[in-house]
């Protein structure tokens, strides 16, 4: 989707000519164009969990700090009664409409927030190290590891951070507006590293 | 920096809390009965507590959770976080108080 990428977003992309200089220390990947949804109220009841389990083929994680992956949708936990739900398809209506449907009456919602957010891979045995040099949060794989996330603040920004099936790779969920910042932040704190910047897609799993 | 333990996200550095200052404040039933300095009392007066403090944070960078923190006014030290409870779920995680 890459007609979905601006070019605040689009100008941190390696030319073809550096990316063919194989080797990078860390690989950087911008998501953009995925839907966004925010889900609220007690989704840890098995009335609700079992609803978005039907819809979206995954439970939502009951444990905080933690997500589920399954194919091209993931769903985090934000808050005890607040959860983040990741597709592949911005065209979130159909979705978003089938989970409405199942929250009708119930004190629970479902809020489109497509857009609102950017989504950065990071991956690479510095990749630890160069996200830590911004934030507070101990990011040894004893303590965060696969399927582990974390809203954060990383260089001042309110990010949520995911960590995946290898253990060097991170997800960071950061508002639209700070991820040309972030981006910025990443590149510098990252420049005694060769960084390959590229577009990448939803298929990161486990 | 203070190492808050939130509830749900465990301890995180200060920098990511919000303080809503002393906590066991509860709201008159019935405002409308209260005298004036009753209300004043209510909205402004804080103890101002000199040692252990029962204060409330909220995890604004995090899971934006409103909890308990028993705090030292004095030291700076933290002897331990709650959830709220409502009267159908009884107290599981108490504060910590012998570490008073």
């Amino acid at each position: 989707m890459s007609d979905l990428m601006p070019s605040y977003l689009s100008k941190f992309i390696t030319k073809a000519s550096v990316a063919e200089q194989a080797g990078a220390d860390l690989d950087i990947r911008i998501l953009t164009g995925l839907g966004h949804i925010n889900l609220r109220g007690d989704l840890a009841s098995q009335r609700l969990s079992d609803a978005v389990a039907n819809i979206t083929g995954l439970v939502p994680p009951k444990q905080a700090n933690r997500f589920v992956a399954h194919g091209r949708q993931q769903i985090y936990w934000l808050g005890p009664t607040e959860w983040l739900l990741l597709t592949e398809d911005v065209n979130t209506y159909g979705l978003l409409s089938e989970l409405r449907q199942v929250f009708q009456g119930l004190h629970a919602t479902a809020t489109d927030l497509s857009g609102s957010a950017v989504v950065l891979e990071i991956e690479g045995p510095q990749a630890a190290d160069i996200l830590a040099k911004g934030c507070t949060l101990d990011l040894h794989p004893s303590g965060f590891n696969n399927g582990d996330c974390a809203q954060i603040g990383l260089a001042k920004a309110n990010v949520l951070l995911a960590c995946s099936t290898a253990e060097y790779q991170y997800k960071l969920v950061v508002r639209r507006t700070f991820s040309e910042y972030l981006l910025q932040w990443l590149l510098h704190s990252a420049q005694d590293f060769r960084v390959l910047v590229s577009q990448g897609s939803l298929e990161m799993g486990g | 920096m203070l190492l808050i333990e939130c509830p749900w996200c465990g301890d995180r550095a200060e920098t990511e809390f919000s303080c809503g200052g002393e906590a066991d404040i509860r709201r008159p039933a019935l405002p409308q009965t209260l005298s004036d300095e009753a209300w004043a009392d209510y909205l402004f007066m804080r103890k101002n507590t000199r040692g252990w403090h029962r204060e409330l944070w909220n995890h604004s960078q995090g899971c934006r959770q409103w909890f308990v923190v028993e705090r030292n006014t004095l030291t700076y030290e933290i002897a331990g976080s709650s959830k709220f409870t409502t009267s159908s779920e009884p107290e599981t995680e108490g504060v910590d108080s012998s570490a008073d």
